[in-house]
């Protein structure tokens, strides 16, 4: 407990940091969220024009889909918030840079110091958009749900949360074994985008491989299924096998990444 | 002449160095594009045709405008703003090559390393496109795409280079380029065809970002399109070209005198 306490200080220190290094680009940070306002409205914009000829995309109405890309929203908040400026500012250089060592002498999990913390000034502006369109998806007579939905929903999407990080953190891993891994993002960007689509638009075999392989779907598309009362409960076993499943892979992945890690600048 | 050549040679050395990393990035394009096709034959699954799209012409512009934004991507502004808030513009400054070529000659070298396998993965993916659409484009125009993609790129590279030079007043653009991304990618057709956005469609005619993207796809799909119309689409891309570069010019001298060579 008492160990719990000091990584939770630990971590409330770094964000504040990070906030207060932000906050000296105070301009940029209004644009900043002119971006994010651009980006999460626009989403929805577009589909609104598709909405517009046609009822329905693979069964989905316009009122669900906003729900989905309010989720989507607020899942991309998080993960900038929690995890992905810590793995592509601190954890990436450090491996390439060969900084690496630094962190492992200190008495304090280096897995811990470079994966997490570092809270994104993005990731809370774009709260703001995320919320407009949840409480917009809220305020619509066509969505509901109950209690069990709502708690549903906060279970996975916290489970959504953590995939997400695993999957950013097993893709920036390759780092370990290459010299540079700057083109990462943009496929781990564009894997993390297909979650604000339904999976329904996908062939079974692909949607299968996007649930149970590399379980993108669980970052917004299950949540927002759970919420709409759609979900079936085996899902919950396999959360929790799979989640475990993570935890090791992800702790094995670091263990072979620092025996393979040489400590030299490339 | 001859030492922007030795920069453009070391630089494709360089490059060269990291082609598994890039080719990583090529992934996504196709990821992309692949996403694209599940998502449009959703949209069609119940209409023929949306704002005078039928499903092949919609995939055929996707695969075009995605095909010529990984062709004429920069990151010139970047590489600005990392000079000027690092303080090593100085250096560069201070040595006898004029700055902004030296740049221009490694973005060569970076394009000259990429092409060949961007060019690889476009038709793999014009290929699966054609399949699964029946895609068609109008191929004695390939030439005159080919001059739009080289005109793009230098509106989007003057473009790139402008808003790097704010970083001499701001510090950090990550938010202004965010937020320009953003607006130039609903107002440039990257997204969407402009014709989706019918009611502001003669307002986005007058910006530059449609002449980036949308106009240059649009030439090689729509055989309506005549010849005095492209003319005039590669007049105005040249205009902008010109804009820019004058802008770009302007907001550097104008910086220059506020740089303070401090890293930060």
């Amino acid at each position: 407990m008492k160990k719990i306490g000091k990584y939770l200080k630990i971590w409330i220190l770094r964000c504040k940091m990070s906030l207060m290094e932000a906050s000296e680009y105070r301009t940029s940070v209004v644009f900043y969220f002119l971006a994010s306002l651009t980006w999460s409205l626009t989403s929805l914009f577009l589909r609104g024009i598709i909405y517009n000829i046609v009822d329905e995309i693979k069964g989905w109405t316009f009122d669900e889909m906003a729900l989905l890309i309010a989720i989507y929203n607020f899942s991309f908040a998080f993960l900038l918030m929690l995890s992905w400026n810590a793995i592509y500012h601190h954890f990436r250089p450090a491996v390439r840079e060969g900084n690496l060592d630094f962190h492992l002498t200190r008495p304090i999990s280096p897995r811990f110091m470079l994966t997490t913390g570092d809270l994104d000034i993005n990731g809370i502006l774009h709260l703001i958009p995320s919320s407009i369109i949840f409480f917009y998806t809220l305020s619509l007579d066509t969505i509901s749900f109950n209690l069990v939905n709502i708690i549903l929903f906060i279970f996975y999407f916290f489970i959504g949360q953590y995939i997400i990080y695993s999957i950013c953190y097993l893709f920036y891993s390759i780092i370990f074994l290459t010299t540079s891994a700057d083109h990462v993002s943009s496929v781990f960007w564009t894997m993390q985008d297909i979650t604000k689509h339904p999976l329904e638009i996908f062939p079974n075999k692909l949607r299968f491989m996007l649930l149970f392989i590399i379980p993108i779907g669980f970052v917004a598309y299950i949540p927002t299924k759970a919420l709409l009362g759609q979900l079936s409960y085996r899902f919950f076993a396999f959360t929790i096998i799979f989640n475990i499943f993570l935890v090791i892979i992800n702790k094995l992945v670091w263990e072979f990444g620092v025996q393979k890690y040489e400590s030299v600048s490339s | 002449m001859k030492k922007y050549l030795i920069i453009f040679k070391s630089n494709l050395i360089k490059f060269l160095q990291y082609r598994g990393d890039f080719l990583l990035g090529l992934v996504s394009l196709v990821l992309n594009l692949i996403i694209t096709i599940f998502l449009a034959k959703a949209f069609y699954e119940n209409t023929d045709s949306i704002y005078g799209y039928t499903l092949s012409e919609l995939a055929t512009y996707t695969l075009i405008s995605s095909s010529l934004r990984a062709l004429i991507e920069t990151s010139i502004h970047w590489a600005l703003t990392n000079d000027i808030k690092s303080g090593k513009l100085s250096i560069k400054l201070t040595q006898p090559i004029n700055y902004k070529l030296f740049r221009l000659f490694s973005e060569f070298a970076r394009k000259i390393n990429h092409i060949f396998f961007t060019l690889i993965a476009i038709f793999f993916i014009f290929k699966v496109y054609q399949y699964n659409f029946g895609i068609t484009i109008i191929k004695y125009r390939i030439f005159v795409f080919v001059i739009m993609t080289i005109c793009s790129f230098f509106i989007n590279w003057f473009f790139r280079q402008t808003l790097g030079n704010f970083a001499f007043w701001m510090k950090d653009i990550g938010g202004l380029s965010q937020f320009l991304n953003e607006v130039v990618g609903l107002l440039g057709g990257s997204w969407v065809p402009l014709d989706y956005l019918k009611p502001i469609y003669n307002i986005l005619k007058l910006l530059p970002f449609s002449y980036i993207l949308y106009f240059p796809s649009r030439v090689l799909i729509d055989s309506t399109i005549e010849t005095a119309t492209i003319h005039k689409i590669l007049f105005i891309q040249f205009l902008w070209i010109i804009f820019f570069c004058l802008l770009s010019q302007l907001l550097w001298k104008k910086g220059l005198k506020k740089y303070e060579s401090v890293g930060i």
